[in-house]
């Protein structure tokens, strides 16, 4: 068995590249999904101050800045041996769920709409935000646009700015809020629920009340029996900024629950020598090669893992909404990757909630925001990215420098997944040589809806990905090349 | 005629495109205003040119530099936007170290080359910069109009103390936190000063830094010479004067 290293790994930066090798029948035979370009984030973090490293990691990914600032700002905590106030706890967790609005509807709407709202055959003209406000309204458009500025509002009221924001401080948090920024904040949170419940109900209308929709989430290249990861709180319900990692199986019953401190005892990373992603598994079940079921260690994470991985929301209409997806798609967990936007969409009315409730909490206001540090050592930090499970773990040395750094980022979390996905999806369209019309967009479909953050480049907004895919014959030759820009 | 604009991205985070898609309201008149001929994070069909301004983020890596010229080449205006096209951006860290591949990687064997990162101005002609981790979406704006309006934009010639003190913040440098203000160009509004937090020089030096001064200043309150050259070689490490900072 593997074990993991407490080596650096490194953030993966560049477009995705597909790579599809067909056997002697011109059947499917493998795909492989490559990152070809390295920026080296962990290995540049060694010999920096520890509390550089909020800023410093927050630049691996401008759409998920607040994932990274927080993941490594909790690692700080840890580190430096200082728990942080309890109002400090909730500010972070405030502008954590600002993030996850603007976040989440940028995801839904600019990258996965197009699809089932413009529809999957659609031109790739029309497969747009553009041709999701034509077909929605203009009205709906505005919204989408006010609301995802919301979200960025309420990040920057606490963070300073909503990319690479300023906020994080080990034992704390930097400022605090005034009165007027509390009800601002108010105000836009009450505004995102009757959003975020809208698009539930949009959701209902475009996608569930359409068969086909529903038959292709529900269609075997679409689906994967893998485990599922996603921090809960003590109650098992979905939280975003704290708690305990808990996997679940294949029959939605707990099969591990562990503190970050003890990520590598239970996750292991398989490496490829194709592809600069590294494939974490569960240790325990061992790397199987890509293949689903009880036998093999593969997870997922993000919006999906995360509500297969819990009992429930802990907000009350979130908490109705995820009991009607269960409903609807038979069971938990639902294996289906497309159900990914609907989880999405849940998380949504979860943040905007979560926001009602926290600046509504006495404490908000408080201005006991950081407490002294302690002396240096190791720190882990464990936090919900938008795309799924974050941890950070840093060690210091006595002068409070980086001596080692490991970041497993969620989309790595899910790479055994995707790449399996895409399989899948290739091998439904690709069959004795003929490639369908289709294939690229069901492809992209396939990979789309796990929201993948190899880069940010990669995580184009409407329209195509920037995405390559090659197709190879059994003698290995280039048999076809496919660009979408 | 619109101006043709075209909006790049090469090695970075993409935030600073996305500070772009971030302009909210403003963003749905810009196409009143500019023909936006290539955005391929936010549009499907994309053209090379010509372009009258071209926006491009990111730093370079070597394989992209044939990409970057034939921007340039189709381009009468070449903006680099954000401290990775400026500077190199936090990824020029790794160009003062060995194999980064080989500790991350156990030395297995990988197919890709090391890579190699720098700003854009060091493979083509840059006629305006806008500096900044992310850009400033207002400094952008006002760019923008003032191409529009035939008139020459203005670039800051002052540092970040300027913008802070006119916010009657309270001085961090003061409080002895290694805070690069006062050799930063302004033009952020003290964004990080305003929120408690110490100016990290991501939008590089301002004309005439006095670099040494600074250094001076810290060491009079105690700072660490070797913490202080650590500060420098961040965000902007690319940019020739943080990178000779001596302490």
């Amino acid at each position: 068995m593997k074990t993991i290293t407490i080596d650096p790994i490194t953030r993966l930066e560049g477009h995705g590249k597909i790579s599809i090798f067909l056997d002697s029948k011109g059947d499917v035979e493998n795909t492989y999904l490559q990152i070809p370009e390295l920026r080296g984030f962990e290995r540049f973090c060694q010999g920096r101050r520890a509390e550089e490293m909020p800023q410093i990691t927050s630049r691996i990914c401008g759409v998920c800045p607040v994932a990274h600032h927080f993941a490594s700002t909790k690692a700080l905590d840890d580190a430096f041996n200082v728990e942080p106030t309890s109002a400090a706890k909730k500010l972070r967790e405030l502008m954590y769920c600002g993030y996850m609005t603007y976040d989440h509807i940028l995801h839904f709407y600019y990258l996965a709409a197009p699809d089932f709202v413009v529809g999957p055959d659609a031109p790739p003209e029309k497969r747009n935000v553009l041709g999701v406000i034509e077909k929605a309204g203009l009205e709906i458009g505005k919204e989408v646009i006010k609301h995802r500025a919301y979200g960025q509002k309420i990040t920057a009221i606490l963070g300073g700015k909503a990319t690479h924001p300023v906020c994080g401080l080990p034992g704390g948090v930097s400022k605090g809020l005034s009165m007027e920024e509390v009800k601002e904040i108010e105000n836009m949170g009450k505004s995102c629920v009757e959003f975020a419940k809208f698009s539930l109900k949009l959701f209902d209308d475009i996608v569930l009340k359409n068969k086909n929709y529903v038959d292709l989430i529900l269609s075997d290249p679409y689906t994967l029996k893998t485990y599922n990861m996603g921090l809960v709180d003590k109650n098992n319900k979905v939280n975003f900024y704290d708690g305990k990692i808990r996997v679940t199986d294949q029959q939605g019953k707990e099969f591990l629950k562990f503190d970050v401190k003890d990520y590598y005892k239970n996750i292991a990373e398989h490496v490829e020598e194709w592809s600069y992603i590294k494939f974490p598994y569960l240790k325990g079940i061992g790397w199987k090669g890509f293949k689903d079921g009880k036998e093999s260690g593969i997870y997922r994470v993000g919006p999906l893992g995360r509500l297969n991985a819990a009992d429930g929301m802990s907000t009350p209409l979130a908490d109705k909404e995820y009991k009607k997806m269960y409903e609807t798609l038979e069971g938990r967990p639902v294996n289906s990757t497309l159900a990914f936007h609907w989880a999405r969409l849940i998380e949504l009315l979860y943040a905007a909630e979560r926001t009602m409730e926290l600046i509504k909490d006495a404490e908000i206001t408080s201005k006991n925001i950081r407490n002294p540090v302690g002396e240096p050592g190791e720190g882990f930090g464990v936090i919900e990215a938008a795309r799924g499970t974050l941890i950070h773990h840093y060690k210091l040395d006595k002068n409070g420098l980086i001596d080692k750094a490991n970041l497993i980022v969620a989309t790595t979390n899910n790479a055994g997944a995707i790449n399996m996905s895409i399989r899948d999806a290739a091998k439904d369209v690709i069959k004795k040589g003929k490639i369908n019309d289709g294939l690229l967009n069901m492809v992209e479909m396939a990979f789309r809806a796990y929201d993948p953050c190899f880069a940010c480049a990669t995580h184009t907004l409407p329209g195509g990905m920037p995405l390559e895919v090659s197709i190879y014959d059994s003698n290995k030759k280039l048999y076809r090349s496919i660009k979408r820009l | 005629m619109k101006p043709g604009v075209g909006i790049f991205g090469f090695t970075g985070c993409a935030g600073c495109q996305l500070e772009i898609l971030n302009l909210e309201d403003i963003l749905l008149d810009l196409p009143s205003v500019v023909d936006i001929i290539n955005f391929r994070m936010a549009k499907s069909e994309n053209l090379d040119g010509p372009l009258d301004i071209s926006f491009v983020e990111g730093s370079i890596m070597k394989y992209q530099v044939g990409e970057l010229k034939k921007i340039r080449k189709n381009s009468k205006i070449l903006v680099a936007i954000g401290s990775c096209a400026c500077y190199g951006g936090v990824q020029y860290l790794q160009n003062f170290i060995e194999k980064p591949w080989k500790i991350v990687y156990n030395d297995k064997k990988m197919k890709y080359a090391s890579p190699d990162t720098k700003s854009l101005s060091s493979y083509v002609k840059v006629d305006y910069s806008l500096p900044g981790c992310p850009i400033d979406k207002e400094e952008f704006v006002d760019f923008l109009k003032s191409v529009l309006l035939g008139r020459k934009p203005k670039m800051k010639s002052y540092p970040i103390c300027v913008e802070c003190k006119l916010r009657e913040n309270d001085c961090l440098l003061e409080k002895g936190t290694i805070c690069l203000g006062p050799v930063t160009v302004a033009g952020c509004n003290s964004k990080c000063p305003n929120n408690n937090y110490a100016c990290e020089g991501c939008r590089g030096p301002v004309e005439e830094a006095n670099i040494s001064s600074q250094a001076e200043l810290m060491k009079e309150k105690g700072i660490d010479p070797v913490d202080l050259i650590r500060r420098f070689r961040m965000f902007t490490s690319g940019a020739k004067e943080f990178q000779e900072a001596k302490a």
